[in-house]
Order: structure tokens, then sequence, then C-alpha cells
């Protein structure tokens, strides 16, 4: 393998806003479990704009987090890219495979922000060094100009009292405050994208508003792209300009959030926003999904959401289907959308939705 | 005027620094830890005392002794046996039998830090002096085997086993925490199989064996490191004859400290701390000394004063062997006698107890200096 640490990296600044700054095409991963091979990502292909936010949905298992992790080589030891390619600044990131290869990449130029707050800080470094530590080793600046960086960084992020706090350690910050210390040790180096891998999932609801605006506004500011993953659909409508919706390491449907969540196509998405306890009526009984995914160790045949889904047609169980086109920016990978189907009608709470939606949010349901 | 009110001044800022210490949370719990290790001594040392008086007195003199002494005069024989009892304080200076309350009462005062002059000296009936008195910090009876108090006889022998502990915890931390990390680095990759076949290999052999054979090997003037001249005995003028013992310590101690450095490492290395400093573009020997080795050290750290001061203890073996004049041989050699040297037996008693207490105490504040999360707090 060639030194893949000199690899010469197109200036993030070539990429206009609006224009594709990561293409993924026909991507496949697959672990090796005690000597099984499970198939997390099955042929997924896509294109991330520059400056959007992307939220990719989905319930645990679908090949969320495995996706993000390619794009910065976080792969575990047992997994591999077995087919495809990621276009990223002019290089295949697929051809990177020590974690030598990915340092110019990582914290650099993609950054990462993790579930965990709590877990995320090494407990026992001060703050200040884990947030100067990066801005010296990728922007090369002294020991005292680091500092005040990262004062900067963290009253940025919302830290009162920054100087002070610059030498606490992270056992002395609460929840909230420690994903915003991640948050400013990820923007350090002014990447050009953030991954965002549920960073709400363990804070309290009021704390998650507060994070939520907190990386709305930094994208604002910096122009960084913002890959967003969750399952929690309520997060999804707040920041996000774009959903991919995955299922079974599959991109079934994407769109924008306005075509996903008022002119939803494929039975899953259904399903999800059907099941969407924000969305639920008083008194009526709140959707769920029968069934378990499948196993990805086995070969899937036709389309994966097929034995758990009351739409499902008999070519489901016998051919995948493709991705069909709803619009220039709306992709639904279901037979339903062929024009050989017979109509069917979608549930009814996914017309009422717009209402539902509109009725939550305009009472501001995250007070 | 002004000469009293500075002087007053000087006398308030004294106080008002003792009162800022006494408010210390740390302060506090070290006071209160060494109140209770005294406390659990003086417990110690009246279970021991007692049980020491359950002995019969005949354990105290040598009977054949005082047969034969018998067959002259009956007077001297007893005369004698009564020297005997009152040198071991089973009995006073008339020969009339100490209660034990009192002879606990005394072993404890005798063992409180303070300087004091035990009046042992005893008069014979022929009017020689036997034993002079004594004046010290902390007194531990007198050895019959050594001919010496104590005290002394500890002193004098605690010197060469604090250097060679000394010596041993360096070099087996020098050779056993990069083992450690380079096996931690990939488990199952091959420095890990060739540390674990090290490490088995190593347990696998008996101590005595590897020593005997190592004294051999290393010290013999024919041997392959016979050009070193090592040396087979210990020999205070040459501090090279200490290098085969320390070798053999620190060789078969490095798997002990290895299998933890390596254990603890893999467990931080699979923490989300890590994952995080990865995802932030830290190459992996960064992140292996800068964030993994020091946290896997916290629970490790906290032995080193136990190991260090255990070490002052002695190795029998290892004394014998290279014929060190250090304290593992002690116990063994009071146990020798035709009676029992049971002063020493039991200032060592005290000694050993006291020293895991202070390495325990040691270990905790070595612990919080490693790990701000933990806060000692005396309630």
């Amino acid at each position: 393998m060639a030194n893949m640490k000199n690899v010469k990296l197109t200036n993030p600044a070539d990429v206009k806003k609006g224009e594709v700054i990561v293409s993924v095409k026909d991507l496949v991963v697959q672990f090796s479990v005690r000597h099984r091979i499970l198939t997390a990502i099955r042929h997924i292909s896509l294109d991330i704009y520059k400056g959007e936010t992307i939220a990719i949905v989905g319930e645990s298992g679908s090949g969320k987090s495995v996706f993000t992790k390619t794009l910065t080589g976080m792969l575990e030891e047992n997994g591999r890219i077995s087919n495809g390619s990621i276009a990223y600044a002019g290089t295949d990131l697929t051809q990177f495979h020590t974690n030598e290869d990915w340092l110019n990449i990582r914290g650099k130029r993609i950054a990462t922000v993790f579930q965990d707050p709590m877990t995320s800080l090494n407990p026992l470094r001060r703050i200040g060094s884990q947030i100067t530590e990066v801005i010296r080793l990728h922007r090369g600046l002294s020991k005292e100009a680091a500092k005040a960086e990262a004062i900067n960084l963290l009253k940025r992020v919302g830290i009162k009292d920054a100087e002070n706090r610059y030498n606490d350690y992270p056992f002395q910050y609460s929840g909230g405050m420690r994903q915003r210390v991640v948050i400013a040790i990820a923007l350090a180096c002014a990447p050009d994208i953030l991954i965002c891998d549920e960073p709400t999932t363990a804070l309290d609801v009021t704390i998650q508003a507060q994070i939520l605006s907190l990386i709305n506004e930094l994208k604002q500011e910096y122009g960084f792209t913002v890959i967003f993953i969750t399952h929690d659909l309520g997060v999804v409508a707040e920041v996000a300009d774009r959903v991919a919706v995955m299922y079974a390491g599959q991109i079934v449907e994407y769109g924008t959030v306005n075509e996903i969540y008022y002119d939803p196509r494929h039975p899953y998405t259904w399903s999800l926003l059907s099941s969407l306890p924000q969305l639920g009526e008083k008194g009526e009984t709140l959707y769920s999904i029968t069934g378990t995914p499948p196993s990805l160790f086995n070969e899937i045949k036709g389309d994966a959401f097929a034995p758990r889904n009351p739409y499902a047609l008999e070519i489901d169980f016998v051919k995948e289907p493709p991705m069909f086109k709803v619009s220039e920016t709306h992709y639904a990978k279901t037979w339903l959308l062929d024009p050989r189907a017979p109509k069917v009608e979608r549930p009814a709470i996914i017309g009422e939705i717009s209402d539902r939606v509109a009725k939550i949010y305009s009472h501001g349901g995250e007070e | 005027m002004d000469t009293t009110l500075k002087q007053e001044n000087k006398f308030l800022v004294a106080l008002k620094k003792v009162g800022r210490a006494f408010k210390n949370q740390t302060f506090l719990y070290i006071v209160k830890r060494v109140l209770s290790s005294l406390f659990t001594l003086v417990l110690l040392v009246a279970l021991v005392t007692a049980l020491i008086r359950l002995l019969p007195d005949t354990k105290f003199y040598d009977v054949a002794t005082y047969k034969k002494i018998a067959g002259t005069s009956k007077v001297m024989a007893n005369r004698w046996r009564s020297m005997q009892l009152f040198l071991a304080g089973r009995a006073d200076a008339n020969g009339n039998p100490v209660p034990v309350l009192y002879s606990i009462g005394r072993y404890i005062l005798n063992i409180l830090p303070y300087y004091k002059t035990i009046p042992q000296s005893w008069t014979d009936y022929s009017c020689t002096t036997v034993l002079e008195s004594w004046t010290g910090f902390v007194y531990l009876g007198y050895s019959k085997s050594m001919s010496s108090y104590v005290t002394n006889v500890i002193a004098s022998r605690m010197g060469i086993s604090f250097r060679i502990s000394l010596y041993t915890i360096i070099f087996s931390y020098l050779f056993a925490v990069p083992l450690g990390i380079a096996m931690a680095k990939k488990p199952g990759g091959t420095v890990d199989k060739i540390g674990n076949v090290f490490i088995v290999l190593n347990y696998a052999i008996p101590g005595l064996v590897f020593y005997l054979v190592m004294w051999d090997v290393l010290g013999n003037a024919n041997g392959a490191f016979g050009w070193a001249n090592f040396g087979l005995a210990y020999d205070e003028t040459r501090p090279l004859t200490l290098v085969p013992p320390i070798f053999c310590i620190v060789f078969l101690g490095i798997p002990g400290i290895s299998i933890w450095v390596r254990r603890f490492m893999i467990d931080e290395l699979s923490s989300d701390y890590v994952k995080f400093a990865r995802s932030k573009g830290l190459s992996e020997n960064r992140i292996m000394y800068t964030h993994v080795l020091r946290n896997a050290m916290v629970p490790l750290v906290r032995n080193i004063p136990a190991t260090f001061l255990g070490a002052i203890i002695g190795s029998y073996y290892v004394e014998k062997i290279w014929t060190i004049p250090g304290t593992g041989l002690l116990l063994v050699k009071a146990l020798q006698g035709v009676t029992p040297d049971i002063d020493l037996i039991e200032g060592l008693t005290v000694i050993y107890a006291a020293i895991s207490m202070v390495s325990f105490l040691l270990g905790d504040l070595i612990t919080i200096l490693f790990d701000p999360r933990i806060k000692l707090e005396s309630n």
C-alpha cells in the first residue's frame, strides 16, 4: 500500500456551498464476527452537499453509525469496506487503511461529536489541555496562542467564566457543558464536515434543545456541513435540511425534510412517522412496527422490510426494488412507486401529520 | 509594646495556619487515618502480648540449663530463672508474676514514639550489671538471639533491605511497564504472544530454583559471567555483588506488573474517550502515552508503596543465598534458638504491621495525586 499520509487533499474552500462535498458510491461494509460475515452496509449511494445538514435516521442496528464511521476510518478492527468508493476532497477515502493514513482527515477536516458526553472526555485530564491538544496538533499554534484560542472556543460554545474553567476536570462539568466542550474540540480546527452521532440522546430535553440550537448557530457561523445521526424524528425536524432513512443497511428513502415529513413514499418511513410519540393523540394507541429487522448475517432477498410491511407486494419478497425518483431531490426504494404497482392508500396519520407537526411546533413543543 | 504586639501577631498567624490546616479535608483525613492506624496497632499489641502470656514459663528459659545449675545450687538456679523471666517481662525484679494488663500497657507505652529511658538495668547476685538501661524513642525489647536491642537489630539490618528494595522497584517498573504497553498495543499480535509466553514461563519457574541457578550462572568466577566478577556472596565494599539478587527479584517480579499494565491499558483503550481522541486525529502513540497510560496507571500506583515497603521486610531466600544481612532472615533466626526470641518476634510483628499501615496510607495519597476525581474526606 502506498503511503497515504502524503496524499494531497484539495482545499475545502474550492467546494462552493451547495456543491457535492462527499460522494458515496455503492458502499458495502462487512464485519467478520466469529467466522461469519455480517453485511452492515449494503450498497449505499449518497451525495452530501456542502453547507447542508443531512440527518440519517433509522432504528438501532440499521447501520447509521457504521456508515458515518467509514468517513473517518473509525470502523472497528473486524470491519472493512468491501466495495464502493467515498469521494472527498479529491481522494477516495476507501484507500485509507491505517490509523496514520487518517491523521490528516480526522479532527482536521472531518470532526465527530459522539453520543455520550460523559465518557467522551478523558476524565483525568484538564478540559483546557484536551482542547489545546488538537489546536496545537492541527494548527501548530504556540502554547499561549492555543490557550487563548481554546478559551475563545469555550466562550463561543457557551461556557461561562471560561478563563477559570479552563483548568477544570471533566467531572466538574455537567453533561450539557461537557457536550459543549466536545463540540468546542470538534470545532477547534474549523472542520469541513461535522458528524454528530446522536449528540443529544444522552442529554435531558431542555439541554437537548440548547445543544441543537448551538450546533445550528455554529453551522451558520462556520459554514460546515453537518451529518446528523439520530433516531429521534423530532430532532430531525428541528435541525435537518435533508433526511436519509436507513433500514437494514440500506438507504430506503431520502429527500428534503418537507418531502420526508409531508410526502413520505416508503412504507418504512410511514411506519416510522406513525410511531412518533410526539405525533400521537391522547387516547389513541401509539403505532408500533411489528416484528424485528432481518439478521444481516444472512443474504437478504427482495425488500428487507417486506416481512414487517403490511403493504408488501409479492415482488417485494423476490426482487430488491431500485431507487425510484419522486422528485429531483426525493428518492425512495419501494416497488409501490413502480407504475405497474397497485394504488395503495397510506396510513391516515401521515395525511394529518402536517397539522400535528404544526400544532406541536407552533406551541414550542421543546419547552 | 511594639515587640509584644508583633509577637502576638506571629502567634496569631501561626494559630490561623494551624486552623486552616484543620479545615483542609485531606489533612484531616491523614490525621484520622494515622490515629486509627495507631489504634489498630495498639489492639494488635494487646492481642499479641496476651497470646504470648499464654505460653508456659518454660518457653522463656532453657530447662536443661536450669537443671544443671540446680544440681549445684537450687537457690542459684531459681535466681537464674527469675532473671530470665524478668528479662522476658513475665515477672518483676523480685520474681513475682506480672499481670497481663500491665504487660500490655507497658508494651504500648514502650512503642509510643516519645523520648524515654527504660530502666532495664539488672544486677545479678554477683553484683555485675547484666543489662544497660536504654534510651530512645521506640523500645521493642531485647533480642536474645542477636544479643542486642530489637530496635537496633532491625535498624541496622533495614538499610541493606531498603536499598535492594529501592533498586528492585525502579528496575521492575522500568522493564515491566514498557512490556505491558507493548503487549496492549496489539492484543493477540506478535509482541503480545511473545510477552504471554514469557509471562507463563516466568510464572512456571519455581523461585528458589531460579535463584540457585542464577546464583551459580551469574556469580561463578569460571561461568559465563565470570568476567563481570559479581561474586557468590554479598560484600558491602563491592556494590556489584548486589547485581545477581536484584536481577533475580526484578526478573521474577516483571510478569506481576506487566499483566496488570496490559490489562488496564486494554480496558482504557476500549473506552469512549480514546475513540474521541482518535477522531480528533491524534496518532496511536500519542493516544497511548498522553491519554491511556496515565489512566491505566491509577489502579497500579496505589500498590507501589506497598510493594516498596513490603520489600523492606526482605526475602528470606535471597538473603540466605547471597548472605545479605537484611531483615528477611530475622524471623527465622528468632524462631531457631533453644527458646524462641519472643521480643524479636513481637517487635517484628509490630514493625511489619506499622509498615503495612503506612504503605496503605501512602498508596491512598498517591492515588489522589493521580486521580483528581478522588477526594479524601474525614467523615
